[in-house]
């Protein structure tokens, strides 16, 4: 803001951890040339080091928290508030620098224009937080408890100051924060809510004047301001696509980290070993994330002190000798547990693989072995399930996390829907390969109906995306076989939708009654598997291609 | 960003829809709210 300056050799700020000096080398006379070095004659423990390089330093850990924390939004896009334009509008960031003693005013408040003190002060609330517009549609969750904090601190230091909050909804969910929102109120802060669609100066004064529509009179209402705070959101911080990509992780449309379960295991990244703490994860306060930080080095602590790693019973298992070496399955794995190499089979880190079986529905050589649900066995439950009045029957492959248990959830809930439904259980939606769904056809199934989680739930980061290739390739060989593709169906279930289960399951029911005997026969007989060529390994290549575009089958056909 | 043609296998509702590539969304008919959404590159020539 240039109210100050600082010297080439500082602490960050007063409660800096650690509590350490910084050389800003740019600034710094005593590198090259040495023409100062002050510093480092009076530094007794000799720590300043002008020739000190960054470097990189390897080190073999057993787990890593990622605590990378958090960007602020910069409100310079949100030209409307003025931020660029007009000197006494400050962001929430600047306005704690100000206020500080440590600050460059050393804690006197002033405005930066002329350095007086304001005694108007507005501060708009969810700049850059819960707006679609711009990108950012969720809350920042730690914005409103800094203002109501702000309101009381001016109050504190200066009763004369009048302070008007223009906020959407005010959120002060936590310990004491409602006491402390009604304090703010008891010590004048007027809020109003609505926010504004613009700010205008006054060029004599340099006054601010707000126009904003309060929303509970239905008034328009005008405010001119000494001052005005943009509390600004939170951003996930750059490092943060970097760090994704080395530890295999996944991101929420928002941007953080997504954690392994939003309920059950939200300390956990979906990678085993990797523990998220603080905002990287999801905006949240300081408590929050100290909380989160505990949790996540207690998990350490246990992980790292147990000795021994207990891994998935049901993980896969690649048969060295079966393997094509085509590498199809790497690619696949959501957790990167596959290693493949040119010229070598394929093999599954076991401690890596959480056992989601995509990679044994995608092999075309029955390579890979998902221990407990094996090809065999689910081939031999397809077929005991159909083996008596096939006809008659809605088959269903749900995955264990989300449908299966949305099942659960329409049985508990004592929701009524037809009892012509077969449920298959598997790990995840995405172990249905192409052959189970062929061999419930040819078993007489009238209709199937492949059900995973939605793609925000998924159990296995994203392991459902192979779900949708698989039927989409299927529709298209249903087409091609001149079999209706409408009897393959695909719908995604939370654990949550009771309702939703006992509706599709109505659906499909309603679906199989305009499904004919003539039909099932025809299918039974064009779907079944031709005698075998001698089958030439695929390049890793050649399958890629086939997984970007399954859609170019279809046009074939289609056209 | 490119179009491509949907077409729900549930209720038969088809549309166009601008895609960008890479794009990672779960879809949902407008009409019945089934996920089973089919896809193409090419407009699907409807069936006789």
């Amino acid at each position: 803001m240039g109210l100050s300056s600082r010297k080439a050799i500082y602490i960050p700020f007063p409660q800096a951890v650690p509590c350490s000096y910084i050389l800003n080398m740019e600034d710094c006379l005593g590198n090259n040339p040495i023409a100062c070095g002050k510093c480092a004659e009076v530094c007794e423990k000799n720590a300043i080091n002008y020739d000190d390089q960054d470097e990189f330093v390897i080190r073999e850990v057993g787990a890593v928290i990622v605590a990378i924390g958090l960007d602020v939004y910069d409100p310079t896009e949100m030209d409307e508030y003025g931020y660029t334009r007009f000197e006494n509008v400050i962001t929430s960031m600047e306005f704690e620098r100000l206020i500080c003693a440590g600050g460059p005013t050393a804690g006197h408040f002033v405005r930066p224009s002329d350095q007086v003190r304001p005694t108007r002060i507005g501060f708009i609330q969810c700049v850059g937080s819960r707006n679609p517009s711009i990108g950012r549609p969720y809350c920042s969750n730690i914005c409103c408890m800094n203002t109501i904090k702000d309101t009381l601190l001016l109050a504190d230091h200066y009763p004369d100051v009048k302070n008007v909050v223009f906020y959407q909804d005010i959120r002060a969910f936590g310990k004491s924060f409602e006491d402390m929102f009604q304090r703010s109120k008891k010590v004048g802060t007027r809020y109003v809510r609505g926010l504004p669609g613009d700010i205008e100066e006054d060029p004599e004064t340099q006054n601010l004047i707000i126009t904003v529509e309060n929303t509970t009179s239905g008034k328009l209402e005008h405010h001119e301001l000494d001052m005005v705070v943009l509390s600004v959101g939170v951003v996930p911080p750059e490092d943060l696509k970097k760090i994704s990509g080395l530890l295999t992780l996944s991101k929420t449309s928002d941007g953080f980290f997504m954690e392994s379960h939003p309920k059950l295991k939200p300390i956990d990244a979906p990678t085993r070993g990797v523990y998220f703490a603080g905002f990287c994860e999801a905006p949240k306060d300081i408590k929050d994330s100290v909380c989160q930080a505990g949790a996540a080095a207690s998990k350490v602590g246990g992980l790292l002190n147990a000795g021994e790693i207990h891994i998935e019973a049901i993980t896969s298992v690649i048969d060295q000798e079966a393997c094509t070496m085509c590498g199809v399955c790497a690619p696949i794995c959501p957790y990167s547990a596959i290693v493949w190499e040119k010229g070598q089979p394929a093999m599954v880190i076991e401690a890596a693989c959480a056992g989601c079986g995509a990679c044994a529905a995608a092999c075309n050589f029955n390579a890979i072995t998902m221990r407990h649900f094996t090809d065999d066995q689910l081939l031999a439950q397809v077929r005991a399930v159909l083996a008596e009045k096939p006809e008659e029957k809605v088959f269903v492959f749900a995955c264990n996390w989300c449908s299966y248990a949305g099942g659960d959830m329409a049985g508990i809930s004592r929701l009524k829907y037809p009892s012509t439904n077969r449920v298959i259980r598997t790990m995840c939606s995405a172990r249905v390969s192409e052959e189970m769904v062929l061999e419930a056809f040819l078993c007489g199934a009238p209709v199937v109906l492949v059900s995973g989680c939605h793609y925000a739930d998924c159990h296995y980061i994203n392991a459902n995306r192979q779900t949708v290739k698989h039927v989409q390739r299927l529709w298209n060989k249903l087409e091609r076989a001149g079999v209706r593709p409408e009897r393959l169906q695909l719908e995604w279930i939370s654990a949550a939708e009771g309702q939703k289960f006992a509706n599709v399951m109505r659906q499909m029911e309603e679906l199989r009654q305009t499904i004919t005997a003539e039909e099932i026969a025809h299918a039974r007989e064009a779907l079944k598997p031709k005698p075998k060529k001698e089958k030439k390994p695929k390049t890793e290549k050649e399958e890629a291609d086939k997984e970007e575009t399954p859609e170019e089958e279809a046009e074939t056909v289609t056209s | 960003m490119a179009i491509e043609y949907f077409k729900c296998m549930m209720c038969g509702h088809d549309w166009e829809e601008e895609v960008e590539k890479g794009e990672d969304v779960e879809r949902s008919c407008s009409q019945c709210r089934s996920n089973s959404i089919r896809r193409f590159k090419s407009k699907p020539t409807p069936k006789e």
